[in-house]
């Protein structure tokens, strides 16, 4: 299970996340791993979740494409409350599935 | 001779009331120091984890500033002393947050303190039980919070994970 902390918003009350829909299995890796350029090393797993879990969560998926990540997104409408904002990281936690980088090692992107 | 039965307030450092042998009292003295020694090594384990959230090893990490490193030590030293040591981490917006699991990953439990001893707790245990709320922290951990770790640590047959 992914850590609910991965789902809290920054203080801008905004979760920065990537749309898969219309990707493939290993692009959406390819994409970890540019999105992870600072950390010096791709991710070791990902959580994926629906946009109905987010709709679920009154929580709105607003288009926000970076350089290098067009399918960028991110989760807005985040309350102020911090125990509210913990609160709904928790039900996204349980709703989304945690998948594992099979190759953590490579660095392709 | 004196039969001694502990108690669960003994645990809790409570003081036992009067009438008892001196007996009675070196082994409750000697159960106090046990107790003692067994948290010793929970603190050690978990102040070095809070003390490096302050410090960053990567590139974009979140660091939490010292002061909320200060705040989370208080509430560490709070802590009931059962059940297993939480997670600790940062929150993106700097808060430190301490995680608990439950024994089969169904049950979670969290707190994220602020700078300002603000403790914003929430908990899942289950699709109809769910809580969410803040406290401040003063002397001791507050009963809810002592709760909701309880009831996301111990399994459906009360045992602690």
């Amino acid at each position: 299970m992914a850590k609910p902390g991965a789902f809290l918003p920054a203080v801008d009350l905004r979760t920065s996340a990537v749309a898969t829909d219309h990707l493939r299995e290993e692009q959406v890796w390819v994409i970890g791993v540019r999105a992870g350029k600072g950390r010096g090393k791709p991710p070791k797993a990902r959580a994926d979740f629906t946009a109905t879990a987010v709709a679920e969560c009154r929580l709105t998926i607003e288009a926000d494409p970076i350089p290098g990540i067009s399918e960028h997104v991110n989760l807005c409408g985040w309350p102020t409350d911090k125990s509210e904002q913990k609160a709904i990281a928790q039900f996204l936690c349980v709703r989304s599935k945690l998948l594992l980088n099979a190759s953590p090692d490579q660095a392709n992107g | 001779m004196t039969a001694f039965c502990p108690s669960l307030e003994m645990f809790g450092f409570h003081n036992a009331g009067v009438g008892v042998s001196a007996e009675a009292g070196a082994l409750r003295k000697s159960i106090m120091q046990s107790v003692d020694h067994y948290l010793e090594p929970r603190l050690d384990l978990l102040m070095p984890e809070i003390e490096g959230l302050g410090t960053t090893t990567e590139e974009n990490q979140v660091v939490a500033d010292p002061e909320t490193v200060g705040a989370a030590v208080r509430f560490a030293y709070c802590l009931p002393r059962f059940g297993p040591l939480p997670e600790v981490s940062v929150d993106p917006d700097g808060e430190i947050a301490f995680d608990w699991i439950g024994p089969s990953g169904g049950k979670m439990f969290s707190v994220s303190v602020n700078k300002q001893d603000r403790l914003a707790f929430a908990g899942w245990f289950g699709e109809k039980s769910r809580i969410h709320g803040i406290e401040q922290l003063v002397e001791n951990c507050p009963p809810e919070i002592v709760r909701g770790i309880r009831k996301a640590t111990h399994s459906e047959n009360g045992r602690v994970r």
